[in-house]
């Protein structure tokens, strides 16, 4: 199978040699039909919920969420890693287009040229089985494959699933991550726009992925979409989202929300490639309900964003639920990727795997924060927690915070952690059969993150790889 | 934090001894005025029981039950000072006062100084010293300590001489609604060696112990250091054992924790220069309703250092256990080694262990892992034992002193390792007969 040159990760071949610039960072100039001015309060809630003409319980659950995040303070350490961040100084809505359409000939010039210059409409084509895409605030472009929707499978944007499926919604929206959650999650619950809905019936297998792509063109906006996925038992999905913005001077933010249910016996997998241009924040709240029986996984690449704070959960509630997340964290110049993983055990014979990769370097700093939590009365529950981290030249660094919360006595939980840098001897051995230093440390680096490009679906994996070679250029391990 | 409570300045300033000390104290109590007292919303005192502390009902031992520095008629000293075995010195020290010094004529010959801070350690190469340790991990604790501070224990080596046996420091706390504030500060100069092993214990009253152990390895110096908490079951302890380790010094530092209602002990090693080594292990085992809590900092500075750290514990009953521990690799710490160890057994429904094990590396060229663990008795082990015929309970009680055995074999001195197995099988037979 051909590659296409472009896909998520957005690395073409002809500009590698510029180690360090990012790639997907053009703007399209300022497009919108509707945007209020920047802030957040009120009047501007209420306008954005009268702008998408919703019903009363949509506006009153914005109107709470908003209250709760002007009472909730930032935690010290939230602060700590973006010092400059003003919320009043980022347009929380922005409406790029009128209307959303299914064929992508459709959209304005401008915005198809840049989803095609990410290669979506590509992909779709070749092995994607719906497809959403959204610009700024709002889903641009929605297409399900028609077998699936035959089945019962819903997918759709979140503003749609408002619209038409008001029941669902309201009966599991912010039941997984309610909005006084914590800070962000409080202000995506009041300004939200965008994003994913799914609703797999009971016993239906999704064969292929579902995908969204993300993507903020303006200056100091804020991106906030809402993702709800619920799987009815038995059912399986594989969703998929990449994301990618313009590079601005100022910073852009980029607080979503995203909520899994896996009812008894259901299966998800969620896959984020985070390759956001170096000033945007990156604040996400991502948690799983794992009902009994059933298996949530979470794939996280971060690759992109001047500050990644997002730790997947998933929430064990059904006895013999699994729980996995497994991430690759790349820093770069000026960059932090604060990632990890958070497995809150609450039912008996539960289990989860976090395993987490990270690579810094040109001064880049990757963190690895995590908890397990085990509460009284989950017996039999098994976790491990893996984090290696490679630390690539002396400006770079690495830090690894996992918090074990275990209260109950049958619980068996384990975490190691190594940091190093690329071996002397495994360079040694790659470098006396022909590689240069340069492709032996990718490869090096490659082995190293290989079991979660081994879970992609192959062009994602094949792009992952290439990328993190492009990044390696000039590395000396 | 305001002084609404005993702790005042007057109250500093009324413990006597030398001008010095009297001026050092008012200082800290200035400090400790500044400073806001802790909160369990801080990271450092998280999951700890800092709520439940109410200041309130503490003052700190009054001068006349402390009695004057240098007053040594009534040694007492608790049980230990009779169990302390071979030594080469020994201090006893009641309520952070020190009542008893001795030590063997050819050391002092030498210039060993084992004796009371406010006493013989009061000249200028002493005052320059202590403190120096302390206050670069200063909380407010260590504050009050220091504006409390009646005196405290000195273990002084001078440069080149070994010093054999081990120097036994009891420490006897005692006084109910009392707060007290022993200090032991730990000098070994160039090439130096010694062996010091700190006993804390106090009745069955309700008493708060703020202690601060500091430790100076100067260059190619070793110190062999441990401390045995044993306190009765209401008393607190809050203690800080800190030391600096110079160029190819060696620091061998263990902990046992078995007493107190909450004991919390940080344990920080800071290796300054090349070649520099730590070591730093510790027991603990929690029953009834205990809270046993470690926060331990393994702080690379300097290139070529290395690091180990073995912790490991034991709850039951709805005892609590806390280990969050930080190895830091500074940017200049490269080609540093850093091992960092915590394996808990829970073994009663209703006990629970935490376990942090952070890393902060700053620097490229260093080996560091680290693993934790958190688990109750390995069935497998059971299964064996109890196929051969051993009865559960003893099974069990096997296994656990199985468990603790590499970190008693790796203390810094055996005197002791007998009793405290015993005290361990204490803990888990208690537990059956309740």
């Amino acid at each position: 199978m051909s590659v296409p040159e472009t896909r998520v990760t957005g690395a073409r071949p002809a500009d590698t040699l510029d180690l360090g610039s990012y790639k997907l960072g053009w703007n399209d100039g300022d497009q919108f039909v509707y945007r209020p001015r920047k802030g957040v309060n009120e009047e501007i809630v209420r306008d954005i919920s009268a702008h998408k003409s919703e019903p009363e319980w949509m506006t009153k659950f914005r109107l709470n969420s908003l209250k709760r995040f002007e009472r909730k303070p930032m935690l010290a350490w939230f602060a700590d890693n973006m010092p400059d961040i003003d919320f009043e100084d980022i347009y929380y809505y922005i409406k790029p287009t009128d209307q959303q359409v299914s064929d992508w000939d459709m959209l304005p010039e401008g915005m198809k040229q840049t989803y095609e210059k990410l290669g979506i409409p590509e992909a779709e084509r070749k092995f994607l089985a719906g497809v959403t895409a959204q610009y700024e605030s709002e889903v641009v472009y929605h297409r399900n494959r028609d077998d699936l929707a035959a089945m019962g499978v819903l997918f759709c944007d979140m503003d749609t699933a408002v619209r038409e499926y008001p029941d669902i919604v309201q009966q599991h929206l912010g039941t997984v991550i309610p909005p006084g959650d914590n800070k962000f999650a409080a202000l995506n619950s009041s300004v939200w726009s965008g994003g994913s809905f799914i609703y797999v019936p009971p016993g239906v297998h999704v064969d292929m992925p579902l995908q969204a792509y993300f993507r903020i063109n303006t200056e100091n906006a804020g991106q906030f979409e809402r993702t709800l996925i619920i799987a009815d038992e038995g059912a399986s999905v594989h969703y998929v989202e990449g994301c990618s913005a313009p590079v601005y001077s100022s910073d852009s933010l980029h607080s979503a929300v995203v909520e899994l249910i896996a009812k008894p016996g259901a299966h998800i997998r969620y896959t984020t490639i985070q390759n956001w241009s170096p000033n945007v924040y990156n604040l996400v709240t991502k948690r799983a309900r794992a009902e009994a029986e059933s298996k949530v996984e979470w794939i996280d690449g971060n690759l992109g964003s001047k500050l990644t704070m997002k730790y997947p959960a998933v929430v064990l509630t059904g006895p013999k639920a699994h729980g996995e997340v497994l991430s690759v964290a790349y820093a770069g110049p000026g960059q932090h990727q604060d990632a990890g993983a958070k497995m809150t055990h609450v039912a008996p014979e539960t289990t989860s795997l976090i395993d987490s990769k990270s690579i810094s370097k040109d001064g880049g700093r990757t963190t690895y924060r995590g908890l397990v939590k085990v509460e009284p009365g989950a017996y039999g529950v098994k976790s491990h927690v893996r984090c290696d981290a490679l630390i690539l030249d002396e400006q770079s660094r690495s830090d690894t915070y996992p918090y074990m919360e275990i209260d109950e006595k049958d619980a068996r939980i384990g975490h190691e952690a190594s940091v190093s840098k690329v071996g002397d001897e495994q360079l040694f051995y790659l470098m006396s059969r022909g590689l240069t230093e340069q492709q032996a440390t990718a490869m090096i680096v490659n082995g190293f993150i290989e079991p979660v490009t081994k879970t992609l679906p192959m062009e994602y994996a094949v792009e992952m790889s290439r990328l993190i070679e492009l990044n390696m250029e000039g590395a000396v391990g | 934090m305001t002084l609404t409570t005993a702790f005042t300045t007057d109250a500093a300033r009324s413990l006597g001894g030398p001008e010095w000390l009297v001026a050092r104290r008012l200082q800290a109590a200035e400090r400790l005025a500044t400073m806001a007292w802790p909160a369990p919303d801080e990271e450092i005192w998280r999951y700890s029981r800092i709520d439940e502390l109410d200041l309130e009902r503490y003052r700190p031992v009054p001068l006349d039950e402390l009695g004057p520095p240098g007053d040594e008629r009534a040694p007492g000293g608790g049980p230990f000072a009779r169990e302390a075995g071979e030594h080469s010195g020994m201090l006893v020290v009641r309520n952070g006062r020190v009542v008893h010094h001795e030590l063997d004529p050819g050391l002092e010959a030498k210039g060993v100084r084992v004796c009371g801070l406010a006493t013989c350690g009061a000249d200028d190469e002493v005052r320059a010293v202590l403190g120096s340790v302390s206050s670069d991990s200063e909380d407010a604790f260590t504050a009050m300590h220091d504006a409390f501070l009646p005196g405290g224990a000195l273990v002084w080596v001078p440069d080149g001489v070994v010093v054999d046996d081990p120097v036994v420091v009891v420490h006897w706390s005692q006084g109910d609604r009392e707060a007290s504030f022993p200090h032991t500060l730990v000098v070994a100069g160039e090439s130096a060696e010694l062996t010091v092993l700190e006993r804390f214990g106090s009745p069955s009253t309700d008493h708060l112990v703020s202690a601060v152990a500091e430790i100076v390895a100067c260059d190619n110096a070793s110190v062999r250091y441990l401390s045995v908490q044993e306190h009765g079951p209401h008393t607190w302890h809050i203690g800080l054992q800190r030391a600096h380790v110079g160029r190819d010094a060696r620091l061998r530092a263990a902990a046992v924790a078995l007493g107190g209602d909450y004991a919390r002990l940080r344990s920080e090693a800071r290796l300054d220069a090349q070649g520099a080594e730590s070591e730093q292990v510790a027991v603990y085992f929690g029953d009834d309703h205990q809270m046993l809590d470690f926060r331990t900092l393994q702080d690379h500075v300097a290139p070529r250092t290395r690091s180990e750290l073995l912790f490991k514990g034991a709850v039951e009953d709805t005892a609590k256990s806390v280990y969050s521990g930080m190895i830091r690799l500074r940017d200049d710490a490269q080609k540093a080694e850093a091992y960092q160890t915590n394996r808990n057994l829970v073994l009663s429904q209703g006990a629970g262990a935490e376990s942090i094990p952070n890393l902060e590396i700053l620097a490229n060229d260093v080996k560091c892992s680290h693993g934790s663990t958190v688990g109750p008795i390995d069935d497998d082990q059971m299964y064996y034992l109890e196929s051969r015929g051993v009865a559960p309970d003893e099974a069990e009680r096997l296994i656990v002193l199985g468990f603790f055995d590499d970190v008693f074999d790796r203390l810094p001195s055996s005197s002791l390792t007998g009793s405290l197995r015993r005290a361990v099988i204490d803990k888990i037979e208690h537990r059956r007969t309740r």
